[in-house]
């Protein structure tokens, strides 16, 4: 098990080079110049020529490639062309936000999806069934942002029971932190808990028909042991590749969400960085959401170990 | 001064660490043998530690400065009287004060550091910090601010100008010759209109501590509306500061405007309080000038770069103020309870540039087949919304401004696709496909390309449109080989030469560069009086139609959206930059 896990963490560096290299590739073969993004509009030629010399955007692709890719190595993204801070200082400045949003989002997913699918399942074809479901197909159809607004709007500007937007510190003031989470949190993880939940319900289904269930109901168990202890965990294994997936769909999500709920996180540091053209902070966030990415899907597979004793990985 | 500066800053120091209270300040200030103003200045870095000092930290609010007579080095009585000097009771003007005005803005500022870039947003900000000896009033026209009064030889070619006294900065110094001669020398070095001024400058020198002399190798006619510049214009830092700073962007940040910078945290917000010690002029308001009262006791800029985001906000009472909302909001917002929705006096015009660098348009024929072929009214509703929103105004200077004129409105608004297709055969088009750049980031200024667009398609121009982000349109615009249109909006200037392709004529791209039209904007520049200026702008304004560097298409309105727990908006909305300061919160 110790030496997968190594193995996988191996495999994360070419991961990461080629990551590295198709993001600073992208970013730089974009039009679009960071000196004349922050001397405003009507700078002259003169003076954007002079502050590319300054930013070294005039140096070679190849050679700004091998100073940021030997720093990379060192875990040092450089400085942010706009931000006047290091990468490393501004992703660190935005992790805060963008992980719990993801955390909240995600536990959303969870406390909506499995009980709606467990709950659909158990009561097949009834119409509970079809509500949850019309439910769940919705949520995944209706895009993260739509749902953000339409929140704000019934919850923010006429109810005025939550803020529409920003972001307080759980350190500085966890209630109003709270306050300012659960919208987005909601916006972000209710189409996920949609998925979640139709996937709950199909593997449950199809658990449900398995012989040992039906002989541990002929045995007596009482239903509510039996779907627990026996159908749920089984059916889980799919569920959780799903959950560990859509982690990164939730990074992503976040992307979108921060901007509609004004949130200074990384997803929001990542579109404001692109508009900006700051190189190095597009490439070490990008880095930095691939690295999560691949990691979530390794916690993935050593879950399954734990929840499914039938896995092995070593060749033992 | 130079001990004095040494020891106030010492003192700042050992304040900001939190060693002292206010009490030991002033013992330790007085023992020093500090001014008047410094002592103030240090006694307000402490905050409201000591109350058995009062209200004393308001002490050098002292609207007296401007007309008492200067002591020689800038310093006032040095004795404990500083803490018996008037306060500001009994003048707070219509306002209230107190509360904390929050501002969401487009987005984060690349800097705050005013010598470096043009952006609205750095100035917006900026100007709450920082100050410049001169600013507008409100009829645009340049008045003294840290300038107390102004003097012209009359070859036009020495100016001296004379400090107001007893200006305390953030810090606690307090601002003399050096620190505007160190601040406009920077700016000089980092703008392109400073550039320019410094290439005309013969000498700038310090006559004493609160005057200063600017000798010019030509006489220079804009010099009062370069300095009072409130984009890219020469804030006043301490030469402490920049003695320590180089020319790239400052991280820190110290005027003597009314507020303090207290915090500035990326993508979350920038938060300025107000600066007790702020040496107010006399008198009431005079547009960006006059009295400023800095009623909120702070004022955040929230960074809310999604518009529907900064809507959602107003209308959940989340802000203030939001910045740059689309005139499309208009009807959706202006019912809202407890938002003051209001359309503006036009304050932007758009326009297209052509290159006269690309061999398209070398024929003038072909730049009048363009700019016969556009009907404005459509291009305008489609970009700005129409309706109350636009106008149409041939003069290039806006009407609030002395410079308004109608030269050359016979080619204003053509409209008369048979005469453009005329040219288009005289010229002998061939087809070949004009590039015209636009992006949909600016959402007028792809409303009114794709109108534009249609237009020249109907009387037989080939169009290549190219749809990209902005980044890449200020990228591109810059390399004549690149592109033959592209559209932008000009925003309010008070003086024709800050208009982009007059002042800055055969340098901002599209490269207008009709002989007569540079000479012409020489003159404009050197000139100093104003009838002989407005025959020149006249003039200038005529080959601007006739030789056509680019089309003006009409003005536009904004529209501002406001809580109505906001007051002081009415004073202040000809401005073109709103003054925060004169603003206040009604609850």
């Amino acid at each position: 098990m110790l030496r997968y896990v190594i193995r996988r963490f191996v495999l994360l560096i070419p991961v990461l080079l080629v990551v590295g290299v198709v993001v600073f590739i992208l970013v730089h073969l974009t039009p679009g110049d960071p000196a004349a993004v922050i001397l405003g509009p009507d700078a002259t030629q003169e003076q954007i020529d002079q502050l590319r010399d300054q930013l070294g955007l005039n140096q070679p692709l190849y050679v700004q490639f091998f100073d940021w890719f030997t720093g990379a190595l060192r875990l040092d993204f450089g400085d942010s062309i706009f931000l006047n801070m290091s990468v490393t200082q501004a992703l660190r400045d935005r992790a805060q936000p963008t992980m719990l949003l993801t955390l909240y989002a995600l536990t959303i997913q969870i406390l909506i999806g499995i009980p709606a699918g467990v709950i659909a399942a158990i009561r097949n074809n009834s119409l509970l069934d079809r509500a949850l479901m019309v439910m769940s197909i919705s949520g995944a159809a209706i895009p993260s942002f739509f749902l953000g607004i339409m929140l704000i709007l019934i919850f923010a500007v006429r109810l005025h029971v939550f803020p529409s937007g920003g972001f307080v510190s759980i350190l500085d003031d966890p209630v109003q932190h709270f306050k300012g989470m659960i919208l987005p949190a909601f916006a972000l993880g209710f189409s996920s808990a949609g998925l979640l939940a139709r996937l709950v319900r199909s593997s449950m289904l199809d658990v449900m028909r398995e012989d040992y269930v039906r002989t541990a109901l002929a045995k007596g168990l009482p239903e509510r042991l039996l779907v627990i202890r026996h159908a749920l965990r089984n059916a889980l294994i799919p569920a959780i590749t799903v959950i560990g997936a859509s982690l990164g769909a939730l990074l992503g999500g976040a992307v979108v969400t921060e901007t509609v709920f004004t949130i200074p996180g990384m997803g929001r540091l990542v579109v404001q960085s692109v508009a900006r053209r700051d190189f190095p902070v597009i490439q070490g966030a990008v880095m930095l959401i691939a690295a999560i990415y691949v990691l979530a899907n390794l916690l993935v597979d050593v879950l399954y170990v734990y929840i499914d004793p039938r896995i092995h990985y070593d060749s033992t | 001064m130079a001990d004095e500066t040494h020891a106030a800053q010492a003192l700042f120091h050992e304040i900001q660490q939190g060693l002292l209270n206010r009490r030991t300040v002033l013992r330790r200030a007085v023992a020093l043998g500090l001014s008047a103003p410094t002592i103030a200045a240090l006694l307000a870095a402490c905050g409201g530690g000591d109350t058995a000092d009062g209200d004393d930290g308001g002490a050098t609010d002292d609207p007296t400065a401007t007309s008492s007579a200067p002591s020689s080095d800038g310093t006032a009585t040095e004795t404990a009287d500083a803490t018996e000097a008037p306060s500001e009771s009994g003048d707070d003007g219509p306002g209230k004060r107190g509360g904390i005005l929050r501002v969401a803005t487009i987005g984060e500022p690349a800097t705050l550091d005013q010598h470096q870039t043009t952006a609205g947003i750095t100035a917006l900000i900026g100007y709450c910090v920082y100050e410049t000896l001169f600013t507008y009033d409100k009829s645009h026209r340049p008045i003294p601010m840290l300038a107390e009064s102004y003097d012209v030889s009359d070859d036009g070619m020495t100016h001296t100008i004379k400090l107001r006294s007893n200006v305390p900065f953030h810090n606690g110094e307090i601002m003399t010759s050096a620190d505007v001669i160190a601040s406009i020398e920077r700016w000089g070095r980092i703008s392109g209109v400073g550039k320019n001024l410094m290439a005309a400058t013969e000498s700038l020198t310090a006559v004493d501590d609160t005057t200063i002399e600017w000798k010019t190798t030509e006489p220079y006619g804009t010099m009062l509306v370069v300095l009072s510049s409130n984009t890219q214009g020469p804030a006043i830092y301490p030469k402490s500061l920049l003695d320590r700073s180089t020319d790239e962007p400052l991280t820190e940040i110290i005027g003597t405007g009314p507020y303090v910078l207290a915090e500035h945290r990326p993508d979350v917000h920038i938060r300025v309080t107000r600066f007790e010690d702020y040496a107010a002029l006399e008198g009431g308001i005079d547009g960006s000038g006059g009295r400023k009262f800095a009623y909120p006791d702070e004022i955040l800029f929230i960074p809310v770069p999604d518009e529907a985001s900064r809507v959602t906000g107003m209308q959940a009472d989340d802000y203030h103020i939001a910045m740059d909302i689309g005139n499309d909001q208009y009807e959706v917002l202006k019912d809202a309870p407890n938002l003051n929705v209001e359309i503006l006096p036009p304050r932007n015009w758009d326009v297209f540039f052509l290159n006269w660098r690309s061999p398209i348009w070398s024929d003038i024929r072909m730049r009048k087949a363009f700019q016969a072929c556009l009907d404005h009214m459509p291009i305008m509703q489609n970009s700005r919304g129409g309706g109350d929103f636009v106008q149409l105004d041939p003069s290039l200077m806006m009407k609030p401004t002395p410079w308004y004129t109608e030269a050359g409105k016979e080619l204003y608004n053509v409209n008369d696709p048979d005469l453009a297709r005329q040219y288009l055969e005289e010229a002998g088009y061939d087809g070949t496909p004009i590039r015209f750049m636009c992006t949909q980031e600016y959402s007028y200024m792809y409303g009114a390309a794709v109108i534009a667009r249609q237009q020249m398609e109907q009387v037989g121009f080939v169009v290549d449109f190219q749809v990209t982000d902005w980044a890449t349109v200020l990228e591109r615009r810059a390399k004549p080989e690149e592109w033959d249109i592209f559209v932008t909006g000009h925003g309010f200037v008070p003086d024709p030469s800050q208009i982009t392709y007059v002042g800055q004529m055969n340098v901002y791209p599209g490269w207008w560069s009709d002989p007569e039209a540079l000479e012409l904007a020489d003159q404009l520049l050197s000139e100093t009086d104003f009838d002989k200026r407005y025959a020149i702008w006249e003039q200038i304004q005529q080959l601007a139609y006739e030789t056509v560097p680019a089309v003006k298409t009409g003005d536009s309105s904004t529209i501002s959206v406001m809580s109505k727990k906001v007051g002081g908006f009415d004073a202040v909305k000809e401005q073109s930059r709103v003054p925060y300061w004169n603003l206040w919160l009604e609850e």
